[in-house]
């Protein structure tokens, strides 16, 4: 099947987060904040071509929400064209990753960047449905793609 | 997960708990959960303890319950596409009829009143194929509720519409009588009150609504709906694929038509109180104050208030409300036959456990 977007444009990655001493204190709690988000779910591979989240620019750190206190997140995305037949699966990803790593205190939203596709209300529609995601991961095709998806490259493994 | 008054919790589920669902006489609470059983609660002095877990036939999430026939028989329906009718025999609940016929996951379930009929819903297929979002609008129905004195049927949906069935004598087949669309987004939950004359519904849009049921004639002078021609399909096979296997099963269904159609109008709208999406409503049948609950783990409590002369509606006002979980709370249950009008106990079942409680009406 011919890719929708088969030559993509491809972005640079951020840098390695800076550790500093504090981080290493069991004293000192750490808030969660945007960039620790972006962390979580930046490698996420896209489901057609061999690039990650970030490298196609789906995920911004500057998209990100976060707000430790009120034990809220939200993660807005842009997928690469405004038809992509691919942003509910990606959408899915986010929310699988954030699911599985997160602490359950916090509420995801996992949306569309405002203007950036063609059905954008009803993706997020349907991203928001906890039913619709959890009867989609006891899919047993679907649940194989987004853990494909959410493989972790070697290279990122320490 | 579980967490009972005084229980150690040590018989709870092991995922996320979906459904609960009171017996008849208040004495057994059923709850569901994504680890595919159901359990069954008792009362001994203080504690909740889990009688016996029914697992096995179903292999995938069991998302909603009901209890049918006085207690004698429990619907479970599941992710997995079918509905386990559970019977209660000498040793326990033993499995009596594995419905199936949905393609996909069957997201409802419901005994009538007369225990004759059971409805059931499902998911449209493929939910996240990206393919099949672009083609067209999916409906899956969310959940399905029994009038709970005559064979009328209420579903709410994913395409934030309630709509009313009823069988058609004429055509022996059941009919779409009355369709709702007052909801902005998904409709989660709908429940009836105890007499069956008003209906509420919570949903997406974060708004509880109080439906109210006009007699034909009536003087507040809604408009009737013309009898609608417009068939269910998939309700219409839906039923019937139950029923049939139920009539093979000894439930002889005798379908009780309405004399005349209702119109169901929108009496109130309560929003700005949850902050995230309503999952569940129930109604006290003793007190009539509805419990709403949902994604921002707290669940308040709403009593009617003065009817307004002018509009001849009711409004309704907050009595209370706490936070019973520290996720999102899936569903909730008053119980029946509790006597005592002050204290009133309350199930609720959330992503993290199951809890029940005693609340001062």
């Amino acid at each position: 099947m011919a890719l929708e977007n088969a030559a993509p444009r491809v972005y640079g990655k951020v840098q390695e987060r800076v550790t500093l001493d504090n981080d290493f204190d069991d004293d000192v709690i750490d808030p969660f904040d945007s960039r620790e988000i972006f962390d979580l779910v930046r490698h996420i591979n896209d489901p057609e071509h061999p690039l990650t989240l970030e490298e196609l620019n789906v995920v911004r750190l500057d998209q990100i929400l976060v707000d430790d206190a009120q034990n809220y997140v939200r993660v807005q995305f842009t997928p690469t064209i405004p038809h992509c037949s691919m942003a509910s699966l990606i959408g899915l990803c986010l929310r699988v990753r954030l699911l599985r790593a997160l602490p359950p205190r916090f509420k995801v939203d996992v949306e569309i960047f405002p203007g950036t596709h063609a059905t954008e209300a009803s993706i997020n529609k349907q991203l928001a449905d906890k039913e619709r995601v959890a009867a989609a991961l006891e899919n047993p095709n679907l649940k194989t793609v987004v853990n494909e998806c959410l493989q972790l490259d070697d290279k990122y493994l320490d | 997960s579980t967490r009972e008054d005084g229980g150690d919790g040590q018989d709870g589920h092991e995922d996320r708990v979906w459904d609960v669902k009171w017996s008849p006489t208040g004495a057994v609470l059923a709850s569901s959960s994504g680890d595919q059983t159901v359990r069954l609660w008792t009362r001994e002095a203080r504690d909740w303890v889990c009688l016996s877990t029914l697992e096995g036939p179903q292999k995938g999430t069991i998302r909603s319950l009901s209890w049918g026939r006085e207690g004698n028989y429990l619907a479970a329906a599941s992710f997995d596409s079918t509905t386990c009718v559970w019977e209660k025999g000498p040793s326990g609940f033993e499995c009596f009829a594995t419905l199936e016929g949905h393609e996909n996951e069957v997201k409802g379930v419901a005994f009538s009143a007369s225990g004759d009929y059971i409805a059931t819903w499902f998911a449209d297929e493929e939910e996240f194929d990206c393919a099949a979002i672009l083609a067209e609008h999916s409906q899956d129905v969310k959940a399905v509720a029994w009038h709970p004195t005559r064979d009328l049927l209420a579903s709410c949906s994913y395409d934030n519409t309630i709509r009313f069935y009823r069988a058609d004598p004429d055509n022996a087949d059941w009919i779409c009588c009355d369709t709702l669309s007052d909801n902005q987004s998904t409709v989660w939950k709908i429940c009836f009150n105890a007499d069956g004359s008003r209906l509420a519904a919570v949903g997406d849009d974060r708004t509880l609504r109080v439906y109210q049921a006009f007699p034909p004639g009536n003087p507040q002078g809604a408009a009737l709906p013309a009898h609608s021609s417009i068939y269910a399909p998939c309700l219409r096979n839906t039923l019937h694929s139950a029923i049939n296997r139920l009539v093979c099963s000894d439930f002889a269904g005798i379908v009780t038509p309405s004399a005349s159609d209702d119109k169901w109008k929108c009496i109130a709208t309560i929003t700005g109180q949850h902050t995230r999406p309503i999952y569940s409503v129930d109604w006290d049948p003793e007190t009539n104050i509805l419990a709403t609950a949902g994604g921002d783990n707290i669940v308040r409590l709403f009593r009617e208030t003065a009817v307004q002369p002018d509009t001849n509606t009711p409004s309704y006002e907050l009595i209370g409300q706490f936070q019973a979980h520290d996720q999102d709370l899936n569903g909730l249950a008053w119980a029946p036959n509790q006597p005592d009008l002050q204290h009133r106990l309350l199930a609720t079942c959330a992503d993290d456990g199951l809890h029940v409680g005693n609340h001062k009406s």
